[in-house]
């Protein structure tokens, strides 16, 4: 019995001065608002946005898609980086499966996503572009 | 004209697709998403009809629309709340790439300092500049569009990191390189900060003994700046828009070169003032590695094993497959043994023997990716920028001229220039030395700037 009531006030008296100074010295030090939650009694921080801001964009829509490619010149156009062997074969697939259509599959001359003029030149020869490495 | 992308179906990459659309000012370009193997010889059948769809299938509404985006401007307050409750906000709930875990918002993944108006009001404390002067994010070498921060945005960082106002200067110079913003893919690209000057010493840098391990408050704030930097200032989220399969040994280490160099403070070398303050950083591949993990020479001895001689740095340089440039860090008393012993009066000297003995064949020129495909190797000024003093010109003995016309087996230069060898003294008493690859040139910060 003596021993509980011993360590009944050693707890006791551990609380007592716990609660005789700040909780959360850092918050109460720092000149920060000071407001107490209402639930847990904690301090809380009113904090400032971190993040920086973006540029506002004008965007456009997109060009009207084509009727039908018959007849059409579509530019199978491989950016390079990738696998790129798979444009190639997406183009002699496309070529296959509308024959009408006039399929030509460009590797652009410019690396690491430089272009050159004349990818410019050829990718804007079509009627539709197709643009991809597979990456 | 109409246009169809094709592109990896990764929501990773999709994600940041839809992003540099928005920038680009198309934000609904159409995609034709196919399957993430790259040893396909051809698309699945049924694919070849999704492109014919996307060519020819009408435009909705949303796909006609034009407008103005008018992205958040993230002014202000963000919350009041207890610390659990502000930790949990930063932290958010952002979801990346499927394959790995959540991804913090706003934070490096660890709880920070609440950025209430009180302490950032300290922080600017630090810098004699505007809180409202305009910093670009985003124009550099790697970026995630173009950001607008202003002083106090950074100062905001800097409190989350745990900075102290007199680290502001190195803070906002950290800020003026783009901060860390790591690399849409690709596997190890990161970020390496080192300052030169008086400053160091006087904000409490760590140029010695652990200079790269964790404990000195100074360097890990700075390094957590940083990185919180390039994720609240300049965009970066990883797993959305930073898709390194791997991921970089170095991202943000910042460290302080150590004064007691028996040659010039890389300030000097760079042709600062002895007493101007500059932060170099590196971005790219960047890799610093200890001696130890790899057995360059033999040694006869554990002292001359210790001690690394420049054949010892010459043998790892050589492994380096990253011909950019190269780093190599001596500690005080092994730089003061190479100049007593090897005869190496400055910098430069060290920066020419390694560039002559920093060997590989003339063939492994002709036929490297890098140089001859993308021809980095034969630009005059690879990276060039008129604003960095840390810049040169490539070497004449490793002009493309010269070095094509060398029977296939002759031994060439593995590096541009002298000048892509970066020698830093820092480290403890003893003799040590460390190595490694940067992917380029560093760029020298004025620190001075932002006082």
């Amino acid at each position: 019995m003596e021993k509980v009531i011993s360590s009944t006030l050693i707890l006791s008296a551990a609380l007592l001065i716990s609660f005789s100074f700040p909780l959360n010295v850092d918050a109460q030090g720092g000149g920060q608002k000071m407001e107490k939650s209402s639930i847990s009694n904690e301090p809380t921080y009113t904090i400032l946005d971190p993040r920086s801001r973006e540029p506002e964009v004008k965007y456009q829509g997109l060009n009207p898609r084509l009727d039908t490619l018959d007849g059409k010149k579509v530019m199978v156009v491989n950016l390079h980086g990738g696998n790129e062997e798979v444009m190639e074969a997406l183009a002699t697939d496309l070529q296959a499966a509308v024959p009408a259509c006039n399929v030509e599959y460009y590797a652009v001359k410019g690396k690491w996503s430089n272009l050159e003029p004349e990818d410019w030149e050829k990718m804007l020869s079509g009627d539709a572009v197709i643009l991809g490495h597979n990456y | 004209m109409p246009v169809v992308l094709e592109s990896f179906e990764d929501e990773g990459i999709n994600i940041t697709a839809k992003q540099e659309f928005m920038r680009e000012g198309v934000p609904m370009v159409r995609q034709v998403l196919t399957p993430q193997d790259t040893s396909l010889k051809k698309f699945p059948d049924d694919y070849t009809q999704k492109f014919v769809d996307a060519l020819t299938t009408p435009l909705t509404d949303g796909e006609k629309k034009s407008g103005t985006h008018v992205p958040p401007t993230n002014e202000g307050i963000l919350t009041t709340g207890t610390y659990d409750e502000i930790s949990e906000l930063l932290e958010g709930k952002l979801i990346g790439h499927s394959s790995i875990g959540p991804i913090a918002e706003m934070t490096d993944g660890l709880p920070v300092v609440p950025p209430t108006e009180s302490r950032v009001a300290k922080m600017l404390k630090g810098t004699s500049h505007d809180p409202e002067e305009i910093m670009e994010f985003g124009n550099g070498f790697m970026g995630h569009g173009l950001h607008y921060a202003t002083v106090k945005k950074v100062a905001t960082n800097a409190v989350m990191a745990g900075c102290k106002p007199e680290y502001m200067p190195v803070v906002l110079a950290i800020a003026e390189s783009g901060a860390c913003v790591g690399y849409p893919g690709d596997s190890s690209f990161g970020h390496l900060y080192i300052v030169s000057g008086p400053m160091a010493k006087e904000i409490g840098m760590n140029s010695g003994f652990c200079y790269l391990a964790p404990g000195n408050p100074a360097n890990m704030a700075l390094q957590r700046a940083g990185t919180l930097m390039g994720i609240n200032l300049a965009g970066t989220i990883f797993g959305i828009n930073v898709l390194e399969r791997t991921g970089p040994l170095h991202w943000g280490t910042i460290f302080a070169e150590n004064e007691d160099t028996p040659w010039e403070d890389l300030n000097e070398h760079f042709g600062y003032d002895p007493d101007e303050n500059i932060l170099l950083s590196f971005s790219g591949k960047v890799q610093l590695l200890p001696f130890q993990n790899i057995e360059v020479k033999s040694g006869t001895s554990l002292h001359e094993v210790m001690m690394g001689t420049p054949d010892h740095a010459v043998a790892a340089l050589k492994t380096l497959t990253n011909v950019n440039g190269a780093l190599l860090t001596l500690t005080p008393d092994t730089a003061r043994y190479w100049k007593e012993e090897y005869g190496f009066k400055t910098m430069a000297d060290i920066q020419e023997y390694m560039y002559i003995h920093v060997t590989w064949k003339q063939e492994d020129w002709a036929k490297n990716y890098w140089i001859q495909i993308l021809g980095r190797g034969k630009q005059e000024t690879p990276f060039t920028s008129a604003r960095n003093q840390a810049d040169y010109q490539i070497d004449k003995r490793s002009s493309p001229t010269r070095l094509s016309k060398l029977p296939a087996d002759a031994d060439v230069p593995k590096f541009a220039s002298p000048k892509a060898i970066t020698v830093i003294v820092a480290g403890g008493t003893g003799n040590a030395w460390s190595w490694g690859g940067a992917f380029g040139r560093p760029m020298a910060y004025s620190i001075d700037k932002w006082r």
